[in-house]
């Protein structure tokens, strides 16, 4: 098997950069259940998440996410970036034996460039302009 | 494999009981919200960036209910960003709504930098009160919703039905329980966390701090004035406690009575 789309619950659309740049992959979706029970989640958010994935074409696992991940025998996974450490730390064990290919986010602006972010107001001193010209 | 084929919610909900019984355990309801692509599109399409910036405050003003869309990348800051602007002549019409974005993407730039961090007071508590006069755990009578206050069992009632909140009642409810009740800002976070539909770390524990005065030059209270103004007066109407609740007073009165 060749390129894997490994969705996150950080990047559920059909036309995120990795159904784009891969519109033939296959997809996978795991109900990772050490985030669950670290975060705490309630039957609500699974409903949600569920719904929302039952509308892309994916399959969709319970269990470890890295355990399922590799067991799809896939050569390579694509995915889309995120920030939480949780995904961070997902991404080093797969790392350690399938390629995983972190395809940028869309951002919120386009802005190069250092950002101080002691305030939010400091932050918005140089985004502001970016986005009202 | 998880199940695809489902012949109604009902039938969904009932399969995700089966199969997710720890979260099921901790609260089974399931939210009127419903989830995909689809409703998220109906959201951007009634977005009205005007009539946010007059009504965003108050409880039924015209906010877009896309954070939990949002949350988990169904539609894009971006997309939402582009929305709010074509439906203005002037960008600065949309700029109460954008700026609130802006939010969003600012807490998931200091969550890149601060990791595991945001768990963690980012600065001094501007309280005048030690770490250790705040209780670790949620009280009990909070998290099932009986602690007499109308408004504040309201909030509970909606939050574990719905995992939505408006942001005012989520600010009203945070201090609530981290200045009048005196709990540490991680025990409400967490339950926040735990029933959101948005719950995401970044957004929720650097909000909960800036309420504690952690992330903020001051603590953010409310008294029941401003409370009864943004809520049209629904909770007071029918509260036993109106007139000797905990929020009665001005300002200064209790600023005095929490922080002194
Ligand atoms: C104690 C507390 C906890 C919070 N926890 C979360 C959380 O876990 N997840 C979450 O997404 N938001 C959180 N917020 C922020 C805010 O309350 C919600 O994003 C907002 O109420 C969602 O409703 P809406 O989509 O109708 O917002 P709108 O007012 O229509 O705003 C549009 C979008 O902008 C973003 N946004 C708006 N206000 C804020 C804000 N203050 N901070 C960050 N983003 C904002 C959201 O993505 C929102 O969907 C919290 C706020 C407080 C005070």
């Amino acid at each position: 098997m060749s390129e894997l789309i490994w969705l996150h619950p950080d990047c559920l659309a059909a036309d995120n950069p990795a159904f784009q740049k891969y519109p033939q992959a296959k997809a996978l979706f795991v109900f990772d259940e050490a985030e669950i029970a670290s975060e705490q989640w309630t039957l609500k958010r699974i409903v949600f998440l569920y719904e929302t994935l039952l509308e892309l074409e994916c399959d969709i696992e319970r269990g470890d996410a890295v355990e399922k991940l590799l067991a799809t025998g896939a050569s390579k996974l694509v995915t889309v970036a995120s920030v939480s450490p949780r995904f961070l730390e997902l991404v080093t064990k797969l790392k350690a034996s399938v390629e995983v290919e972190i395809l940028p986010a869309v951002a919120f602006v386009d802005y190069r460039g250092s950002l101080d972010l002691k305030r939010f107001s400091r932050y918005w001193k140089r985004v502001e302009p970016v986005l009202f010209g | 494999m998880m199940r695809r084929d489902f012949g109604s919610r009902e039938e969904l909900a009932a399969y995700l009981e089966g199969e997710f019984r720890e979260a099921a355990g901790r609260d089974s309801q399931v939210s009127p919200i419903v989830g995909g692509r689809k409703q998220a599109e109906r959201l951007l399409a009634r977005i009205d960036p005007p009539r946010y910036a007059a009504s965003r405050n108050y409880l039924d003003g015209n906010v877009s209910r896309l954070s939990p869309y949002l949350r988990h990348g169904v539609v894009t800051l971006r997309q939402a960003t582009e929305t709010a602007f074509s439906k203005v002549k002037d960008r600065m019409q949309a700029a109460k709504f954008v700026t609130e974005l802006a939010w969003r993407d600012y807490w998931q730039r200091l969550y890149a930098a601060m990791g595991r961090g945001v768990w963690e007071d980012r600065e001094e508590l501007k309280t005048g009160l030690p770490p250790g006069a705040y209780a670790k755990e949620l009280p009990g009578d909070i998290a099932e919703g009986r602690t007499g206050l109308v408004c504040i069992d309201a909030f509970v009632g909606e939050l574990r039905e719905t995992g939505y909140l408006h942001n005012h009642a989520r600010m009203w409810f945070a201090a609530y329980v981290v200045h009048f009740r005196r709990v540490r800002w991680q025990a409400g976070a967490k339950f926040f966390l735990s029933h959101l539909l948005d719950g995401d770390v970044a957004s929720n524990h650097l909000s909960w701090q800036w309420v504690a005065s952690t992330f903020s030059h001051k603590p953010y209270f409310h008294n029941r004035e401003n409370l009864e103004k943004y809520t049209d007066g629904r909770y007071c109407r029918v509260c036993p406690l109106k007139g000797k609740c905990d929020f009665e007073g001005s300002y200064e009165m209790l600023e005095e009575k929490l922080f002194r």
